[in-house]
């Protein structure tokens, strides 16, 4: 009874400190879905070495790209199509979790509809102004 | 995180010489002022070339010279030309300055418009709009300071911050809107000369070749034409940009400043002159990915990526640069803002029978007030720039309709002018949180105009021009 309570303290104990390891370096991003290809991912690290961080289009990170960071900071990315991006971070030892961003822009639809509401707005703006100057122009004559 | 390449000691060097350069030209320009009109609108006789400097000077601001790359290397080619768009805000008060100047020769606020064209609520509800946007522009202008120096210089964010907002104060303060313009003419010929010197360097050191092959690869979205948000956002920043100018006292205070004849010839020269800023400014950014800076913050773009191109003396004429466009600015929007509280809040609502001189005191100390309010704004860095800067979008393109009929048409009323600002910011903060910020000026503009147009033609009303109580002196 004795040896089997040791056990499972044992077991316990390698697991907190398994999870605490890797809970070391926690990455974070400040949007699970960007319309707009930019996004900020975060991490914090007691590693205090130089750590990589990957990005890939497979959960499995097959096919990665990699930026050498600091222990702790942001990055700014940007400039993404759409489709599913995975990132984590690791160092010598150890691997962060994994985050998942979803690049899913406008549609164009939206975004020219968008684009003629502003254009209309502009003329009817120099319209107005040189409609009313025109006028005033002409009483001061 | 930040590799400086400007040394501290540098950065403290140069901070310390222009502060003192323009304290000193504060103090020697402030004492020639006498009256209340000396000191809020300069003795209204600013010539050609100041006025014209003033102008350009004050609009090149961190939002040109530190935003123009966040959106580059946000929103790719589209950010930056949109972000160029708004000289078309300078270009297009160039009429409206010569018609302020012309029915209230002796107005102080384009609050003092509002009040006698509109009534009472409508000037309420303009101050509340023109206040935020004021303290938006500010607390962005005091981040783009501390965000300026770290990036650059490694020194801390709250202590550049500090000393640039403690520099401006002071000098504000001390010459009034005749000590802002003076320093504006100085700080153009520093800001057009840095820019070229940075867009030949940049050209030198970058190949087009180089940097379009890396944006291509790696962020592909900046250099597509149809990348949606970017399309959305090039007539919001127009918009957003008339909006500023056209509400804003800076602006207001500007025309009612500017010699007889001058206010229109200045503002089409200014809105020419800063077009190509942003492009040169916002150009830099789209290499950041070929030279493989990691950008902590997108605002941060800008000074990091000619840091590290330019080398250490390129970043010196970018600190000088930048400081100067962000003490013209500052300066600037501290005095019509004090203008503004001094003469709408305090002598319009408070104290009613104030004298100038009491005036001219009261709005000293609310200059140093607005300088502290501003520092302990800035000091929790809670967001980007232009996010910051975009979030008042929703605000000031409310305005542009009130201003614009309200100058030039009599069917244009009271009820109608309240209504399309309300309506209109509340539906572009809408935007703001449900679609983005690059969208929120222009949802703004919209109901705003359906508003203003709908309501004041039920109304009928017929608007007497010659009846503006402060051309007679009734303020």
């Amino acid at each position: 009874m004795q040896t089997r309570v040791c056990t499972v303290s044992w077991l316990v104990f390698l697991l907190t400190v398994s999870s605490s390891c890797i809970a070391e370096i926690r990455l974070s991003s400040d949007s699970d879905i960007s319309p707009e290809g930019y996004f900020v991912l975060s991490w914090q690290s007691d590693a205090g070495r130089p750590l990589t961080l990957e990005q890939s289009q497979t959960e499995t990170f097959n096919d990665i790209k990699t930026y050498i960071l600091p222990a702790e900071g942001s990055i700014t990315l940007t400039g993404f199509v759409d489709g599913n991006y995975f990132f984590r971070i690791s160092s010598d030892v150890e691997i962060s979790n994994t985050v998942e961003v979803l690049v899913s822009h406008h549609a164009l639809s939206r975004a020219f509809s968008f684009f003629f509401l502003g254009l209309l707005l502009f003329f009817i703006l120099l319209t107005a102004i040189f409609i009313g100057h025109s006028r005033v122009g002409l009483q001061n004559d | 995180m930040i590799n400086a390449v400007v040394s501290p000691g540098v950065a403290l060097f140069i901070l310390l010489v222009f502060g003192m350069l323009w304290i000193t030209a504060g103090y020697y320009l402030g004492r020639k002022n006498k009256t209340l009109d000396d000191h809020m609108l300069a003795g209204r006789n600013v010539g050609l070339a100041f006025a014209s400097a003033t102008a350009m000077a004050t609009w090149v601001t961190s939002n040109t010279t530190m935003t123009a790359p966040q959106l580059t290397y946000q929103l790719g080619v589209w950010g930056m030309m949109g972000y160029s768009l708004g000289a078309v805000g300078l270009l297009l008060f160039a009429p409206l300055a010569g018609r302020i100047k012309k029915i209230l020769p002796h107005g102080f606020t384009s609050g003092d418009f509002i009040r006698e064209r509109y009534g009472v609520l409508a000037w309420r509800v303009f101050l509340i709009i023109s206040l935020f946007y004021a303290f938006g522009w500010l607390i962005s202008l005091g981040m783009a300071g501390g965000i300026l120096v770290n990036a650059l210089s490694g020194l801390s964010y709250h202590l550049g911050m500090s000393v640039i907002l403690l520099v401006c104060t002071s000098y504000t303060l001390l010459g009034g809107l005749r000590a802002v313009i003076a320093t504006d003419f100085v700080q153009t010929l520093i800001i057009l000369m840095g820019v070229i010197i940075i867009a030949v360097l940049v050209i030198n050191n970058i190949g087009f070749e180089t940097l379009h092959t890396s944006v291509q690869e790696s962020n592909p979205m900046l250099l597509s034409l149809l990348f949606p948000a970017a399309i959305m956002f090039l007539f919001n920043n127009l918009l957003f940009g008339v909006g500023e100018i056209f509400h804003s006292n800076v602006w207001w205070s500007r025309a009612f400043a500017f010699r007889k004849n001058i206010g229109t010839k200045a503002f089409y020269i200014s809105g020419l002159l800063w077009l190509p800023i942003p492009i040169v400014a916002g150009f830099i950014a789209l290499s950041a990915p070929s030279l493989g800076l990691m950008v902590p913050s997108a605002d941060m773009v800008g000074p990091m990526v000619a840091g590290k191109i330019l080398g250490t003396s390129g970043a010196v004429i970018v600190f000088i640069v930048i400081f100067s466009a962000l003490a013209s600015s500052l300066d600037s929007l501290l005095a019509a803002t004090s203008d503004l509280i001094t003469q709408d809040i305090y002598r319009g609502h408070i104290n009613k029978s104030a004298s100038d001189e009491r005036c001219y005191r009261f709005g000293k100390y609310i200059i140093v007030a607005l300088g502290l309010a501003t520092w302990l704004l800035c000091l929790p860095r809670l967001t980007t720039l232009a996010s910051l800067l975009y979030f008042t979008g929703a605000f000031v393109a409310s305005a542009i309709w009130p201003i614009v009929f309200g100058l030039y048409f009599r069917w244009a009323t009271g009820p109608g002018a309240v209504a399309a600002m309300l309506g209109g910011t509340v539906s572009g903060l809408f935007a703001y949180f449900n679609i983005g910020f690059y969208v929120a000026a222009l949802v703004s503009c919209a109901v705003s105009l359906l508003l203003m147009v709908s309501i004041s033609l039920l109304q009928k009303a017929e608007f007497k021009f010659e009846n503006i109580a402060v051309d007679k002196g009734v303020t």
